[in-house]
């Protein structure tokens, strides 16, 4: 070993521990150990390059988290253990509301806050009591996926419109006038038609809105409300035009979380992912102007 | 409130992962570079922590399963789109500092040292800044987060060839600029 190819390429390595037995050999054998032995200029070099990591550590050094954002961690923490967690949500309550395939869609918020009061999940939590009065739902984000699919196969069987759904534009005025976003998915290219839309509420009794596409061979539920974070759900298996797709529990989904909207919007389709890309590549967004 | 299984698995959560929350903090600022942002991409990171916590592997390295949750936020997080820093390349970053030394070169060149403890920490801070991020990042997380290459390339997505690469190209980069810094104070000629 020379030199430079000690410089160039095991320098750094050397310096950070990270040389195979071998190589190690290999570079103690050019290094040496003193004057009169093995290579002293690369003996500095690596003093050097281990003064520089010294730096680097000294110079970013650890800072403290303020106590203020501790507290606001361990209090989100606290919300955690206290709410349902997303298994249950997923498949307990799925499995709950699919047995009887005959219930009406309009108690599905009202059932799923039941089933979780009997699972005991959420103690105190009284529908709309945690509301935070601006509308911004308690439901992280991240638990979106399982808000969304949860929804989709509620309404799968039976979708009762709740707002006038004649066109898009008239659900659009609906959702906006009761403060929610109006920017409405047309997938009319793709080949879907609105079914409706609903104004619903969550388990924690904030608004949430449904809009059910009805293509072909296929059904897009469009699911939105205010979040109270803005994380994204992990996971996600790729992206179209700044909306991340994920395939979740059998399904495809499509997640836009808005930050000047404040709110979380997932498309959930039963069909591939492929289909689904397709079909948002040929969407335009809809809104009415008010 | 929590039952049982959920306070042992904060128990657990808490002495195993929050004794690394200066760390992360210190990570989120670097990268987002506002304490507003960082403050949202920590608090992100613990809690989508929490909830995923089963699928840590106990008496694996806590900080780095931390830091590829935090570096996947930052990834994923709409904001970052809006918000992507434009990065020198290695050349700008090189062109920069030669100019501003009139010297080439000297990794090879001149062999002796360039950096000694005379340097200043502003200069080091300085040099830090200004390097292209994908060399910053990963000297951040070798050299600060005390992680070893293997863990750096699962933190960042990246294979650890060219973890190792970037390590090496990183510090002569900061080398090059540190020395021009001390060339100009007189302490090398």
């Amino acid at each position: 070993m020379n030199c430079e190819e000690y410089i160039t390429s095991y320098l750094s390595a050397h310096a950070d521990g990270e040389l195979t037995p071998e190589v190690e050999r290999a570079v103690a054998q050019h290094l040496g150990t003193g004057p009169d032995d093995g290579c002293a200029v690369c003996r500095a070099r690596l003093a050097e390059e281990r003064l520089l990591k010294a730096l680097i550590r000294r110079q970013a050094a650890t800072v403290k988290t303020p106590e203020e954002i501790q507290a606001r961690i361990d209090a989100a923490l606290d919300r955690i253990d206290l709410g349902p967690t997303p298994r249950r949500i997923g498949i307990a309550v799925v499995r709950e509301l699919r047995r009887p395939r005959t219930w009406v869609p309009l108690a599905a918020a009202a059932m799923l806050f039941v089933v979780l009061l009997a699972g005991g999940v959420v103690p105190g939590m009284h529908r709309g009591a945690s509301s935070t009065g601006n509308g911004v739902s308690a439901i992280p984000a991240s638990r979106a996926l399982d808000q969304a699919v949860y929804s989709y196969e509620t309404f799968e069987t039976a979708f009762r419109p709740t707002v006038p759904s004649g066109s898009l534009s008239a659900i659009a005025m609906a959702y906006g006038s009761a403060d929610m976003p109006d920017l409405m998915w047309n997938f009319q290219f793709a080949g879907y038609g609105v079914v409706g839309g609903r104004i619903d509420q969550l388990p924690d009794g904030n608004p949430v809105t449904y809009t059910l596409y009805h293509g072909r061979n296929n059904d897009i539920l469009c699911t939105r409300y205010k979040a109270s974070d803005f994380a994204v759900p992990p996971g996600a298996v790729g992206e179209i035009h700044g909306h991340l797709l994920y395939e979740y529990k059998g399904y495809s989904l499509c997640v836009t979380v808005s930050e000047q909207g404040r709110f979380i919007c997932v498309l959930t389709t039963s069909e591939p992912m492929d289909r689904l890309r397709h079909d948002i590549s040929l969407a335009s967004a809809f809104s009415v102007v008010r | 409130m929590g039952d049982r299984g959920g306070s042992e698995k904060r128990g657990l959560f808490e002495r195993e992962a929050l004794p690394h929350v200066d760390a992360l903090y210190s990570a989120a600022l670097r990268l987002s570079r506002n304490p507003d942002d960082a403050r949202d991409l920590l608090q992100e990171t613990v809690l989508r922590a929490y909830r995923f916590f089963h699928q840590y592997t106990p008496g694996t390295n806590c900080r780095a399963w931390l830091l590829t949750i935090l570096y996947n936020n930052f990834r994923n997080g709409y904001r970052g789109a809006d918000r992507e820093q434009v990065s020198l390349t290695p050349e700008d970053f090189e062109r920069a500092v030669e100019s501003s030394s009139a010297r080439g070169d000297q990794r090879l060149s001149n062999p002796e040292m360039l950096i000694s403890e005379h340097v200043l920490d502003h200069e080091v801070a300085a040099a830090l800044n200004a390097l292209p991020a994908d060399f910053r990042t990963v000297l951040m997380l070798v050299d600060v987060q005390e992680l070893n290459y293997q863990e750096v390339a699962q933190v960042l997505e990246i294979p650890i060839g060219t973890v190792k690469s970037r390590v090496s190209r990183g510090r002569q980069m900061m080398r090059t600029a540190l020395g021009a810094f001390a060339r100009r104070r007189g302490l090398v000629r």
